[in-house]
């Protein structure tokens, strides 16, 4: 039995995340009475994350336990990827050649997802890019991908309003970034691990430049400034890191306009005779609802908007709500990463200060290496790896007994991880797709297919040579371990299953995140991402995108249009 | 080079695991229970392998940090573990005993990290529940020792519960030893 809410809302968000807290918080502040679905629930973080105890290593992460048991994704089908392209056997991970070394196929692919208010940016390292200007027009200038419907400039603003919102700290002068203002907070200082890299980068006439990161160096909206424990993938037990629940949508709350339903899971989209989104059935753990509202804005990532929408087909929808153009899930773009794990012969604690502190965009636009390859952005990190507290690396050490213990005291604070991260090249064939099996909620699952391109291995390829060079010139003594999504996928930053664009037939949503078929339905999240920024990170571009969605909406109903 | 074995996704298998163990932060695993789920001779046995792991040297080893209590109030309630516990430890030290030791436990340490670490090529009657066990003890141990206090003393390490406002600057000395 469902429950239908006698009141109509002037839009509904599906997901609290980089996009729908952004959008909410949009639609609220221009007067809107909104309505904020979220599957997780609301974290406190001096209660709920692990980094409050001394043994936080031995405690489990508060987001990884929300669905199925021990954190197991039961909402993706896990099957072996693509095959494996055998000229580029090199770039096996370390793990993968020692334990899977006859693996001929890619790895299950496997999605890192947060349940909670706020989303990823729970657990995210803060980083806070503006996508270069080239980011947005990468098939004129250099014929990979497709061009944006929407360009730098017009994103700018919105880029800057984010960054206020999030008090983003940041050094405006960057010489491979477009000219621009002071951030609202200073750069970080660089770590004393990065100081030591970026003496090595400058041997190789690279430049280590400190992040742009929400994590806000003076205190923002009565948060503390960023403490730099390196715990942000765990849950900033300050409050200082600036996730997407203690800005954006403190900020809607603050209206009055907002009601934020927290464990409250959307289950299907229900078309009206108008061809208009009618309503929305979501359940919580005392019954199933439905909602009614002007507007429905979708903000659930990259595999679940999707998954969402080709879920809620019926017989005038057979393949799906917004979907006459069968791009619905397709575009799929993955995260590409090659990195290595380096020891020094000296102490260079890199688990202190933000996780990942500092970047090299020297390589952020795409190049010919023979074949065209897309840019990428090296950077450091303390914790990517695995390595982070003493457990971690005990884990990852082999052996036992006095060797091992030997290790452990000769490499714990020895160990960085550089790595490269770049842009895959969005193919149709790389989709989402459901399976014929459910979950519990009755929800079929999604499957994930995604291969690499030649233009995606020479990127590889690239960056491996790259952080190997760097590790090299700072004077690392060891290469402790190399891992690349050649052969183990990634998700950290996944999108493109809902691209936008202007031609219907070749997109999804509008430049404005508007879909082409249902009117009153749009999309704010990583989904519309034609591409993925030439290895910066995305969520900043969502956010922009996100708030410039909202003032859409927010003109049009002014108008009386939607 | 250091073959590492273990890689990132080895690692997260091991918080997914702890996160079973810890879904629930329960007391009574802080510290040795009085009466164990291992008869006597299993719990000298398991003590042995602990000290194998992470021997006393000139620090700490897992015996100070109470490793065994912690093993032993995991296995109170969890009944598969504690399968793999018993018959592992019965490997453990029937292969001591084929070495013409009277026990695991009269071995010298060396000797101790030599069967501990034959276990996964085993003879064929044991090298299953040898594999498993070695796996889940190493694991265990490991965890439960460096993610303790007196582990993270051995390396210097300071939980970032009030931040590291030092990360820029040049780590200072530690109490760390080198080999």
């Amino acid at each position: 039995m469902i429950t239908t809410r006698p009141e109509t809302f002037d839009a509904i968000v599906v997901g609290s995340g980089a996009g729908g807290g952004f959008a909410a918080m949009g639609l609220a502040e221009a007067g809107m009475r909104v309505l904020l679905l979220e599957r997780g629930r609301r974290f406190e973080p001096r209660r709920d994350f692990p980094m409050n105890h001394p043994d936080w290593e031995l405690r489990s992460r508060a987001f990884r336990d929300t669905e199925g048991p021990a954190g197991h994704d039961a909402s993706l089908v896990l099957e072996d990827g693509a095959s494996l392209d055998p000229r580029y056997a090199h770039l096996r991970s370390s793990s993968a050649r020692d334990e899977e070394g006859k693996r001929s196929h890619r790895a299950p692919f496997r999605y890192e997802r947060v349940f909670g208010l706020g989303g990823t940016t729970l657990h995210y390292q803060g980083e806070a890019h503006r996508f270069s200007d080239h980011a947005f027009r990468p098939a004129s200038l250099y014929g990979l991908g497709v061009d944006w419907p929407v360009s730098y400039a017009e994103l700018a603003p919105y880029y800057e309003l984010a960054e206020q919102v999030l008090g983003v700290a940041g050094d405006p002068a960057n010489p491979f970034k477009p000219p621009r203002g002071p951030f609202p907070t200073p750069a970080h200082k660089l770590s004393y691990a990065s100081q030591r890299i970026a003496a090595g980068a400058s041997k190789l006439g690279w430049a280590l430049l400190p992040n742009s990161l929400a994590l806000p160096t003076r205190s923002i909206d009565g948060r503390p400034p960023c403490q730099r424990s390196g715990g942000c993938a765990q849950g900033c037990i300050f409050s200082a890191k600036s996730s997407v629940d203690l800005t954006a949508i403190r900020r809607a709350e603050g209206t009055g306009r907002i009601q934020v339903l927290t464990e409250s899971r959307v289950l299907t989209l229900e078309m009206g005779p108008d061809g208009k989104i009618d309503g929305i059935v979501y359940r919580r753990a005392n019954g199933d609802y439905r909602a009614r509202s002007r507007v429905v804005l979708l903000a659930t990532g990259a595999v679940e908007t999707p998954r969402l929408l080709l879920a809620s087909r019926s017989a005038s929808q057979p393949n799906g709500i917004a979907n006459s153009s069968g791009l619905v899930g397709q575009f799929f773009m993955e995260t590409l990463l090659a990195e290595i794990t380096v020891r020094f012969d000296q102490r260079i604690d890199a688990y202190k200060g933000p996780p990942i502190d500092s970047r090299i965009w020297n390589f952020s636009r795409p190049a010919r290496d023979g074949a065209a390859r897309s840019g990428y952005v090296l950077g450091v990190s303390g914790t990517l790896g695995g390595f982070h507290g003493p457990m971690s690396h005990a884990l990852l050490l082999p052996g036992l007994g006095r060797a091992h213990k030997d290790a452990m005291r000769s490499h714990f604070g020895t160990l960085v991880t550089l790595f490269g991260i770049a842009e895959q090249e969005p193919r149709a064939g790389n989709r989402v797709t459901l399976a014929d099996s459910k979950d519990p909620d009755g929800i079929p699952l999604a499957r994930v297919q995604s291969a690499h391109s030649q233009t995606d291995l020479l990127a590889l390829d690239a960056m491996l040579t790259r952080v190997k060079e760097l590790g090299q010139a700072a004077g690392a003594v060891e290469v402790l371990r190399q891992a690349t999504t050649y052969d183990v996928p990634a998700a950290s930053h996944i999108g493109g299953t809902c691209r936008m664009g202007v031609d219907s037939r070749a997109s999804v949503v509008s430049a404005y995140g508007r879909s082409h078929d249902v009117p009153n339905l749009f999309i704010a999240d990583a989904s519309v991402l034609p591409g993925q920024g030439a290895g910066d990170s995305p969520s900043l571009s969502i956010q922009a995108l996100a708030l410039r969605t909202a003032e859409h909406i927010v003109t049009r109903a002014r108008r009386r249009e939607l | 080079m250091l073959p590492l074995r273990a890689g990132r996704r080895a690692f997260l298998g091991s918080l997914l695991w702890f996160s079973l163990l810890w879904r629930r932060p329960n007391p009574a695993l802080a510290q040795s229970t009085a009466v164990g789920p291992l008869d006597p001779s299993a719990r000298e046995i398991l003590e042995a392998v602990v000290d194998a792991i992470v021997p006393r040297d000139q620090d700490p080893g897992a015996l100070d940090a109470g490793v065994p209590g912690r093993i032993l109030a995991h296995l109170s309630t969890h009944p598969e573990a504690l399968k793999v516990y018993q018959a592992g430890l019965e490997v453990v030290d029937r292969l001591a005993r084929q070495s013409g030791a009277s026990s695991f436990r009269a071995l010298d340490g060396q000797e101790r990290e030599r069967i501990l670490s034959s276990l996964s090529s085993a003879p064929d009657d044991s090298r299953e529940a040898g594999g498993l066990f070695l796996a889940r003890v190493r694991r265990d141990v490991l965890a439960f020792y460096w993610g303790s206090a007196v582990g993270q003393g051995v390396v210097g390490y300071r939980p970032p519960l009030s931040g590291y406002l030092d990360y820029a600057n040049p780590p200072s000395e530690t109490r760390r030893s080198r080999p």
